[in-house]
């Protein structure tokens, strides 16, 4: 970069608040001081002759004096260049957006949005299309009216029936015009837009976005930006953190003067040293249980965390997920930054001194076979202070904390009742006690709600699948999460089922704005718990059933309120995005009721945005989400966009010369006149196309364009005959027709009726006998078709046989009964493969249940085998509860 | 010299040979230290502010040698170096009161003794005494001062002339959290006041701030209000060319012609760093170490790596690696490097 210009010289100074602003809401520490400093750097550089200073040398300069962290001067660089962008003449002449092309060389003149400049081809051919539909169906209509009715003497009619009379032979067939039967130029014109409709049906995305609940699994964009003052940070200020950062007594080897010369006056002048205690702040170990990067718990309690750091304590915060016996590092993590994995026995090692604060559920620290406390953390015991702070109440408690309790992890709740009697704990012990009861004054419930609903705890990832629960279940689950939140925390629930996926700062934003009836926000720290308690907070996701349904519980009202809250957060949000010097954007007035430009810049999200999402959209836009969009089962998803596009546009070609030729070829038919007096001896029937030859015509269009489906699709696949071996993951097209049977067979059997109906009818065959051979076929192709299905499932039914025998001889063989539950045997079977599993496992491990409760997030399974997986791995879960307790499992 | 001195065999019996001197101090020259351009700059920015300078950086990457550097080079030596200790309260970085020792002069009723006998500076106490004339604090001083006072020792002036000094409070992370929050006021206005002498204090002459460097390893974050205070810079692990500058700086054995040897070496090191298993990679002081050692060695430097008998240079790993998971990782990677 070259050094910059003298007159902008003078904008440096000038400028530099900007700069200053910039790095401060970055989260930069920036204070007076640090002005103070630079301004007078600057003035020392120019003293020395440094003037004006090459950039990279100006920004090597201000770096250490405004970054305080190894991250922030990584981070510095951005925020620099950006800033000197805004100063250096190039770009003070770009106008536009270009919020995605910072280059400091642009051209000057409007700026394209990035990939969407150019002719749009596929509108420019849709309009050719309608231009040409439209030419066709006018010329049929022209030619209709201008035509006269045909009569003997019509030059067409002998022109096209030479030696009409009596003795002609009978009338041949051949191609006839006639002013009221002039299909093939419309016909050619509707199989035209087959082609687009097609493509665009399979690749355009128009149907499949209608139909599908578009998902994503990309964080929303509001975690990249910073939104400033829209969203205040929780600001958790319970007080019992205030009484966490009460001072310790540490042993002090020096002496105590005071009290040593007490000792010594009191002894008569014999030198008595006395040595003691010594105040000294707490340190703390944090390690969080995170089960997704949105898990509001583990947010929840890095708040906690930082609270305690902005009253100066020292924190180190780690990360597990499931297995706590292995911590990952974060920011300021042992051993520097990065990411290195710590063992508990090496966290004991150098951090044994600090008070460990485990945040986390009881069951994640115990082994569900033998209910005692997990191999490898006797490291626990290192720590003389080791706290679990758990989201469930003391009310909630069980076994598994007073195992814990007893001499490994003292429990007490993520509440202010809880923090306050960790604190008074704090206070009056130093070492671990042997037993802790469960603190009374943590037992309340805080938030002004109820208790959890059990119902939740019951296989949690259950419900965070996209199949929906029954009618009944689902009020069930409405009623208690009602209960659970009270009124106003059910108002913020229902708010943040509008945005796509739950994130922190959304969530919060969200709970600022909605108030109860007093007008205070609904976010407060007890309220923010009991969300996040819940299984979508803790995974970032909720599920687009429970979101219709907490949508539509919203009256009006409540939905205007909502969507205000949402609008202002995405012009924020996007506000934010546009780049320094731009201030046309940041100016302009934001309302959805002015929606191009909001429309512009959402239409520069990238596809997997949040912003995109179906239900959010349909909701911003003021409607009901429509109850049928719903997503589309994943083979269905496959058929549809995974195509070969190559392949599909060749079956469109197929299935448009299949119009032609039916269109054409049935274009003529004999069919009496409608006048026979007035033609004489003219025979009486003459070809003129008929009615149903169109409507055949179509429907073989239909049926070749299924065929082609199919043939592309699956044709490809080999024919298997033997079920694939456990290891393999392909499928053979027997397995695949029989998980979809119908609505593949379905479409096979039709075509092949048409299809020898039509043979039938070129083969010069008499009606009858059309009729038997097509119904024929039929037949012979479902025959085919189930004999080889039998072989095959033959195949996975003699091996369901051997599970059951090996199964009733030992439990060893669960893993392979799971094996082919998971595999692509047919439904059925599978579903006697769960009965079976249901009836041989008596004590099922945490890997088994784990396994099935992924199962139930598969779509390769039926609704009927997931409802069918779903109470058997309650049951099982139930089973195993209760050997972790001791008793016999029912 | 011979490489093996000692031979691990009873029957040898002992030699008397004398021992060769260790090359640790040849590493440790300040002379041979060379700092990155981000690194000078901040140098120069806490000279210019007259604040302390924070350094972190990954172990190795030089921050505790950069003082010994500046005082060096600015002429300031000895650096005074106070090493922190989890022990460690704040007044110990300006002085240590023998509080046992007045206790017993008190008892054995030693008349002459004085509050100041007890009494000696510490790194920074010692860099603020000496911005004074003598005569301006003769009063707080210790006897035999400063000959008394590590490290300036004998040789330094008994009447020195008011100068700046250069402090390393080397690892503050290691303390607790009290350290740095004790010591906000006294690194910005460097002063201290000692209670036992009845609270006086020693002020720093503002023009010779001491020139005050801290290292930290980054375990622990430290107090923001303390960060405020500092200038603050973060050490990259050096690359390519530059450690390359730092090495032929350090081993006078790996200047010029010395390009096969070194290019292969910085190769291999290159591949164990990215390596690593246990999530320390060895730095610029295993890499000087394994160097040194391969010199010592006698390994002819104007080969490759990949010339030299893979047994010898697997003798060496040791030196590299200091992980136990990463010793059967490095001779695989030795392996796979050293194969055509």
């Amino acid at each position: 970069m070259s050094q910059l210009e003298q007159p902008l010289a003078a904008a440096l100074a000038r400028n530099l608040p900007t700069l200053l602003a910039r790095l401060r809401a970055a989260g930069y520490s920036i204070g007076p001081s640090e002005r103070i400093a630079v301004e007078g750097l600057l003035a020392r550089s120019a003293l020395a002759g440094r003037w004006p200073p090459e950039p990279q040398a100006l920004g090597r300069m201000l770096a250490p004096v405004l970054c305080s962290s190894a991250a922030e001067q990584q981070g510095f660089g951005a925020h620099f260049e950006t800033w000197l962008l805004g100063l250096t003449p190039a770009s003070r002449r770009r106008p536009g957006r270009g919020r995605r092309k910072e280059q400091p060389e642009a051209e000057p003149g409007p700026a394209e949005p990035a990939g969407r400049s150019g002719i749009n081809w596929w509108r420019l051919v849709a309009v050719l299309l309608v231009v040409v539909t439209l030419a066709l169906v006018a010329r049929w209509w022209v030619l209709m009216t201008q035509l006269d009715v045909m009569t003997p003497d019509s030059p067409v009619v002998g022109r096209l029936v030479p030696g009409s009379g009596a003795g002609a032979g009978p009338a041949r067939r051949m191609w006839l015009v006639t002013p009221d039967r002039h299909y093939w130029p419309v016909a050619l014109a509707v199989s035209l837009w087959l082609i687009p409709l097609y493509y665009a049906w399979l690749h355009g995305g128009w149907l499949p976005a209608w139909l599908t609940g578009r998902s994503t699994s990309a964080l929303p964009v509001f975690d990249r930006l910073s939104l400033g003052h829209s969203i205040r940070s929780v600001g958790v200020a319970w007080r019992g953190l205030l009484r966490l950062s009460d001072r310790d007594l540490r042993p002090d080897s020096g002496l105590q003067v005071e009290a040593t010369v007490r000792a010594t006056v009191e002894k008569g002048g014999y030198f008595t040293p006395v040595s003691g205690h010594r105040p000294a702040l707490p340190e703390y170990l944090a390690l969080i249980d995170r089960r997704s990067p949105e898990d509001h718990l583990a947010r929840f309690a890095v708040e906690l965390i930082a609270r305690l750091e902005e009253r100066g304590l020292a924190t180190r915060t780690l990360f597990f997920s499931d297995d706590p016996r292995f911590g990952v590092g974060g920011a300021g993590g042992l051993g520097g930054a990065g990411h290195s994995r710590s063992s508990l026995a090496t966290l004991a090692g150098r951090a044994a001194g600090e008070r460990l604060l485990i945040f986390g559920d009881a069951g994640s620290w115990l082994d569900p076979a033998s209910g005692l406390p997990r191999p490898g953390l006797e490291a626990l015991k290192r720590w003389q202070q080791r706290f679990l702070l758990t989201p469930l109440l003391a009310a909630e408690w069980g076994r598994r904390e007073q195992l814990l309790a007893d001499g490994w992890l003292a429990p007490f709740p993520i509440s202010e009742p809880g923090l306050a009697a960790l604190a008074d704990f704090c206070a009056t012990r130093v070492q671990q006690p042997e037993s802790l009861p469960p603190p009374a004054a943590a037992s309340t419930v805080p938030g002004g709600g109820g208790r959890y609903p059990p119902m939740l705890n019951q296989n949690p990832n259950r419900w965070l699948s996209e199949t929906p629960p029954t009618a009944a279940t689902t009020r069930e689950l409405l009623a208690a999460l009602t209960e659970y939140l009270a009124e106003e925390g059910s108002r913020w629930l229902r708010a943040c089922a509008v945005f796509p996926t739950l994130s922190w700062p959304v969530t919060c934003f969200l709970g600022q704005c909605s108030t109860d009836e007093a007008g205070r926000p609904l976010l407060n720290e007890e309220r923010l718990l009991r969300l996040a308690r819940l299984p979508w907070f803790r995974h970032g996701k909720m599920p687009s059933w429970l979101r219709l349904e907490l949508i539509d519980a919203m009256d009006r009202a409540e939905r205007q309120r909502v969507r205000r809250s949402l609008r202002d957060l995405l012009a924020e949000a996007l506000r934010a995005q546009a780049p320094a010097g731009e201030p046309e954007i940041a100016q302009q007035a934001v309302g959805w009721g002015d929606d191009g430009w909001l429309k512009r810049e959402l239409r520069h999200q990238p596809d997997d945005s949040p912003l995109r999402e179906h239900l959010f959209l349909t909701f911003m836009r003021g409607r009901r989400p429509f109850r049928l969009t719903l997503a589309a089962p994943r083979r269905l998803r496959t058929l549809i966009r995974d195509a070969d596009r190559w392949s599909v546009l060749a079956s469109a070609g197929l299935a448009l010369l299949g119009t032609l030729a039916v269109a054409a070829w049935h274009h003529v038919e004999t069919v009496p006149l409608t006048a026979p007096d007035r033609f004489g001896d003219l025979p009486r029937t003459l070809p003129i196309p008929s009615a149903p030859a169109f409507p055949e015509g179509m429907i073989a269009v239909v049926s070749l364009v299924l065929s082609a489906l199919v043939l592309a699709f699956y044709g490809r696949r080999h024919l298997s005959l033997a079920p694939p071996a456990a290891e393999s993951a392909v499928p053979g097209l027997i397995e695949r027709i029989s998980a979809r049977r119908w609505p593949v067979l379905g479409p096979w059997v039709v075509t092949t009726w048409i299809g020898a109906f039509i043979l039938c009818d070129f083969a010069g065959s008499r009606s009858g006998a059309r009729w038997i051979l097509a119904n024929l076929a039929a037949l012979v192709t479902l025959g085919i078709y189930f004999y080889l299905e039998r072989s095959v499932h033959g195949g996975y039914r003699s091996q369901l046989q051997t599970l059951t025998s090996q199964l009733d001889a030992s439990a060893e063989a669960v893993p392979e009964l799971l094996a082919f539950i998971r595999g692509p045997a047919p439904d059925d079977l599978k579903r006697r493969g769960l009965r079976l599993l249901y009836a041989k496992v008596r004590k099922p491990t945490t890997e088994q249940l784990a396994e099935l409760e992924a199962l139930q997030l598969s779509s390769s399974l039926e609704l009927r085998t997931k409802n069918l997986l779903h109470n058997i791995t309650r049951h099982l879960e139930e089973r195993h509860q209760q050997t972790l307790d001791g008793g016999e499992a029912s | 010299m011979s490489w093996s001195i000692y031979q691990g065999d009873p029957a040898q019996r002992p030699s008397g040979k004398p021992l060769p001197a260790p090359v640790g101090k040849g590493l440790d020259n300040p002379a041979g230290y060379v700092a990155d351009d981000g690194l000078r700059e901040a140098v120069n920015v806490a000279l210019h502010l007259g604040r302390p300078l924070l350094l972190t950086g990954p172990p190795g990457s030089g921050k505790t040698q950069l003082a010994a550097s500046l005082a060096w080079e600015l002429g300031c030596e000895p650096q005074l170096k106070f090493e922190t200790k989890s022990t460690s309260v704040a007044r110990d970085l300006f002085y240590t009161y023998d509080t046992v020792g007045r206790f017993h002069a008190a008892q054995t009723r030693k008349i002459e003794a004085r509050e100041t006998d007890f009494l000696s500076f510490n790194a920074l106490g010692l860099a603020i005494a000496l911005t004074r004339r003598r005569s301006e604090i003769e009063g707080l001083l210790p006897p035999g001062f400063p000959a008394s006072a590590e490290p300036l020792g004998r040789g330094f002036d008994i009447n020195w002339s008011p100068r700046r000094s250069v402090v390393l409070i080397d690892e503050i992370d290691k303390a607790p959290r009290d350290f740095p929050n004790d010591l906000l006021n006294e690194i910005e206005r460097y002063y201290f006041r000692i209670p036992e002498l009845g609270n006086r204090t020693l002020r720093a002459d503002p023009s010779l701030p001491p020139i005050v460097i801290i290292t930290s390893n980054s375990e622990k974050n430290l107090p923001a209000p303390f960060l405020r205070r500092c200038v603050f810079y973060d050490i990259p692990f050096p690359q390519g060319p530059r450690l390359e500058e730092i090495v032929r700086q350090r081993i006078a054995e790996l200047g010029d012609g010395a390009e096969p040897l070194l290019s292969s070496a910085l190769e291999l090191f290159a591949l164990v760093r990215r390596d690593s298993a246990a999530g320390q990679p060895p730095g610029t002081a295993e890499l000087l170490d394994w160097l040194t050692v391969l010199t010592r060695r006698r390994i002819p430097t104007d080969r490759s790596l990949r010339q030299v008998d893979p047994k010898l240079l697997e003798s060496t790993l040791s030196t590299l690696l200091k992980n136990p998971a990463d010793g059967e990782r490095g001779r695989q990677l030795l392996k796979s490097y050293l194969q055509p």
